[in-house]
């Protein structure tokens, strides 16, 4: 209880820690190309033990569209949804790297794709042009339902950021920008289509992330750049008595995720815009623990704090295990590496070799361990741990095309 | 790179600055801003970016933070003379919607402890929330008035979709010294939330509020 304390002050006041050191105080310099390992490859070996293989690679866009959501459907056949910043969408099959489907049709950024929890063959995508668009890909490109509050006029429709569907498959709920001082979450009925209604008094500002709890169907969970994570309990019908707790990050949530367990109580991850890592309990008061950007950093192994960034966080199989991936913008964004947090401790994981881009989006099969990484060069990666004997083998094969690749680009 | 704003222009600007403001005073203490546009950065792609950042001096004095205690801070909050509320004042409040308006109006912001802040929504309903001043954590290891402070002194940078932005980080009554450690904490944090950091900075510029601009970068 008194460490819990002094973690949390210490993660208050680590902006100062950053900036405030005497001989740099008057330079107002961050060189991201200052940026490197703290150690060198042999070291960096013995410190991310868990060797994890780059698999294979597919060019999902072309020249300067990123890859900036994705979900996967783990089934027979799984497959990846791929959003991308042209305002479509793709599918992939996952063991192929093979094109499903392409998804035109929105008229604005795609802000998040999933499959739906209970049918493979069906995909929701949700964007700024107000509407959440499903996809039935035994029919192709074609929309089978569209869900949007036209409630002032189809010309008025509310700019949605993030969406998630009830695990149940009754609901899908949307969160929307600030419109006007407002930002609504939505919620319609999946099978019809109708708006069910929405709240729109517990956040000001920018809703970033909607979240359903992965089993009580009647609990959600919403992130926003106004610093609150809002827990509601859906089967209340008005939002005074929905909303449960407001957890205050006194930052700005970028990604929110639930981590449920048997036996445990659960707990919320959250990454801010500033790039530190909050764990909660659902009503918590304070973050039971907290990494500050530095410390990731230093877990990474990595020399410039202000270019290190975490890409997400994913549940793995290990009770109370959080995987988080990391990566610096230094370069093209070619470090890419997994920390572990777990019994308080964060640890490096894996040195994911081999990475092209800043990696913006990610998914993580916790079973199969296998992990798709996609970013700002438009590339769809898939990575997998690697058995003891293919392990030295393999990074005498990358180092040799290292060096030849580096021979080719001499800058 | 040539990218480092040094030390003396730094002075230099802030200097100007405050010599503005003298030789043509105002009716009301003028606050200072940096303003940053941004460039090679597309807001509906990158990331975006927003974040707080506790600033070394208190920007806005006059900001009133009202405490939502338990016995032990209410009695603190009665000796050192800071508004306090404690359970049974938010009970009467009723979730009345109207009341909680009223007190979200009353102050700039609030703080509670550990015992209360878990009960805010159900005592008082959305409304703090959608004032944008739910509570932050008072907890008994850290002292009241030095929370205080650092809630004053914390500022928040945000870009929407236009690729500038602006922040206050100070007012005119603050000395040279105060002003130039404020801006640069500001903007050294604004820099390490680019992606590009420096790279992605088009201009910076320092100004009070009805002073011309002076630039820095």
């Amino acid at each position: 209880m008194k460490d819990d304390g002094a973690d949390m002050k210490m993660a208050i006041i680590s902006g100062d820690q950053i900036f405030d050191t005497g001989s740099r105080m008057y330079e107002l310099e961050i060189e991201s190309d200052d940026d490197g390992d703290v150690s060198d490859a042999d070291e960096l070996h013995e410190q991310f033990v868990v060797p994890y293989s780059f698999h294979n690679e597919v060019a999902v866009a072309t020249h300067k569209i990123y890859i900036l959501h994705m979900n996967v459907s783990l089934t027979s056949n799984p497959r990846v949804a791929v959003a991308l910043s042209d305002q479509s969408s793709v599918i992939y099959d996952v063991n192929q790297l093979t094109k499903v489907e392409s998804l035109c049709g929105h008229k604005g950024p795609v802000v998040n794709i999933k499959f739906s929890p209970n049918d493979v063959h069906l995909v929701y995508s949700a964007s700024a042009d107000g509407t959440i668009k499903l996809w039935d890909l035994r029919i192709g490109n074609q929309t089978v339902k569209e869900f949007k509050d036209d409630t002032e006029g189809s010309e008025n429709l509310k700019p949605l950021s993030d969406f998630d569907v009830a695990s149940n498959s009754h609901f899908i709920c949307g969160g929307t920008e600030l419109i006007d001082d407002d930002a609504f979450l939505l919620f319609w009925d999946l099978r019809s289509t109708t708006l069910l209604g929405g709240y729109w008094e517990s956040h000001t500002d920018d809703i970033t992330q909607v979240c359903f709890h992965p089993t009580k169907q009647d609990m959600l969970a919403s992130g926003s750049t106004d610093g609150l994570i809002n827990i509601f309990d859906l089967s209340k019908s008005h939002e005074e008595d929905a909303l449960q707790q407001s957890l205050n990050t006194e930052s700005s949530v970028e990604k929110i995720g639930w981590f449920v367990q048997e036996n445990s109580s659960d707990m919320l991850s959250c990454i801010t815009h500033t790039e530190n890592l909050q764990l909660w309990t659902s009503d918590g008061a304070y973050p039971f623990l907290q990494f500050s950007r530095d410390k990731i950093c230093h877990a990474m192994q990595r020399k410039c704090v202000e270019s290190c960034f975490i890409v997400d966080a994913h549940q793995t199989n290990k009770p109370g295990e959080i995987l988080l991936l990391t990566s610096s913008t230094a370069g093209r964004g070619e470090c890419l590496r997994t920390l572990t947090v777990h019994k308080q401790k964060l640890k490096p994981q894996s040195n994911l070799a081999g990475n092209k881009q800043i990696v913006r989006a990610s998914c993580y099969d916790r079973n199969s361990e296998l992990l798709l990484t996609g970013g700002e060069g438009g590339l769809l990666s898939l990575w997998k741990p690697r058995t003891e004997s293919e392990t030295d083998f393999d990074t005498h094969l990358k180092k040799q095309q290292k060096l030849k690749q580096h021979q080719k680009k001499p800058y | 790179m040539s990218s480092k704003v040094s030390r003396d222009t730094l002075y230099e600007c802030i200097g100007a600055v405050l010599k503005n403001s003298q030789q043509k005073k105002r009716d009301f203490l003028e606050t200072v801003e940096i303003q940053i546009g941004l460039k090679n950065y597309d807001p509906q792609k990158d990331k975006r970016f927003s974040g707080t950042v506790k600033l070394k001096h208190i920007p806005r004095p006059k900001m009133q933070v009202c405490i939502l205690g338990d016995q032990q801070h209410c009695d603190e909050a009665k000796a050192n003379n800071v508004p306090y509320m404690d359970v049974e004042a938010l009970k009467k409040l009723n979730k009345n919607k109207k009341w909680v308006k009223k007190l979200a109006k009353k102050y700039d912001a609030f703080l509670a402890s550990e015992a209360l802040i878990k009960q805010i929504p159900r005592l008082l309903g959305p409304g703090l929330n959608k004032a944008g001043k739910f509570p932050g954590l008072l907890s008994h290891q850290e002292a009241m008035m030095a929370k205080i402070d650092e809630v004053k002194a914390t500022i928040k940078f945000q870009m929407k979709k236009v690729l500038c932005l602006s922040v206050a980080v100070g007012h005119v009554g603050m000395t040279e010294d105060e002003l130039v450690q404020n801006v640069h904490l500001s903007v050294n944090f604004l820099v390490s939330l680019l992606k590009k950091h420096w790279q992605n900075v088009r201009s910076l510029h320092v100004k009070s509020t009805m002073g011309p601009p002076q630039r820095l970068y």
